[in-house]
């Protein structure tokens, strides 16, 4: 693959191939720590997501800091029923949002 | 309008931002930025106009948290599954006065569905919690957040809704 790779972008030497991997991976990395998500888009314009898991590690939404929050004994009474129960469809306006 | 969210960055202006509620200005203007990067409060995702990308016109927050499975009522608990109950916490949404009615408060929940979601496959959730002004109860229920009892008679109203519901809506 290294090879192929090599001889499609015309690079002569491992450490260019290294350092261009690596610039690309780096920026990779700091579009996904600021909480940007990378595409391709085709002529078209379709789009495609660059999906990595290790890449995703670093993505600030993963990364949600966690918070103590006070709850009365009522309220904790009403959100175990409504866990404990068959979840409710979703709304149309729902829907909307997660079609968008 | 080419909206795009994103997370709040340094130099964003925040100063000119003015939902009509000054606690909710404040937020965003003084301690925001503070929060997300020094304390890890929360995390403040904001949108912008592509034309003007570092004016922020509307904004949410989103942290983590979690119930201790022995502090719900007993009668609860063998329906429970067997540990902490993970949430997500939506703590506060606003949008710009001078931009309101153009879609931007359907646009912010829906990137925070979509987050929730992502926190959800990768690391559990249980659902969605917001501490939601009376005068916009409305507004969440039509996205099918679920008034709990036992609020404050005043204040705000805490609101949740159910991760399966979240994954029904993407399956249409």
């Amino acid at each position: 693959m290294v090879r192929g790779l090599k001889q499609e972008l015309q690079l002569n030497s491992n450490t260019d191939f290294l350092s261009d991997a690596l610039a690309l991976f780096h920026w990779a990395v700091a579009e996904r720590r600021r909480g940007h998500r990378i595409f391709s888009v085709t002529a078209t314009g379709e789009r495609k997501e660059l999906l990595l898991p290790r890449l995703e590690r670093v993505a600030p939404e993963l990364s949600l800091p966690r918070v103590e929050i006070s709850w009365t004994a009522r309220e904790l009474e009403s959100l175990a029923a409504l866990v404990s129960r068959e979840a409710p469809p979703p709304t149309e306006t729902l829907l909307r949002a997660m079609r968008g | 309008m080419a909206v795009l969210i994103r997370r709040l960055e340094e130099h964003d202006q925040v100063e000119l931002f003015d939902c009509g509620d000054e606690p909710l200005n404040n937020y965003l203007r003084r301690h925001a930025w503070a929060n997300q990067q020094k304390s890890s409060i929360g995390v403040t995702y904001v949108a912008s106009d592509e034309a003007a990308p570092r004016t922020v016109l509307g904004y949410f927050i989103l942290a983590t948290a979690s119930v201790p499975r022995d502090a719900f009522p007993k009668r609860y608990i063998h329906g429970l599954p067997p540990y902490d109950l993970p949430l997500i916490l939506l703590a506060r949404l606003a949008v710009d006065r001078r931009f309101s009615g153009k879609g931007l408060g359907h646009a912010l929940i829906s990137e925070a569905f979509k987050i929730a979601l992502r926190v959800a496959d990768e690391v559990g959730c249980r659902g969605i919690i917001a501490d939601v002004y009376r005068d916009r109860i409305d507004w969440y229920a039509r996205y099918g957040f679920v008034a709990l009892k036992g609020s404050a008679p005043s204040g705000p109203l805490r609101m949740f809704l159910d991760m399966r519901t979240l994954r029904m809506a993407v399956k249409g």
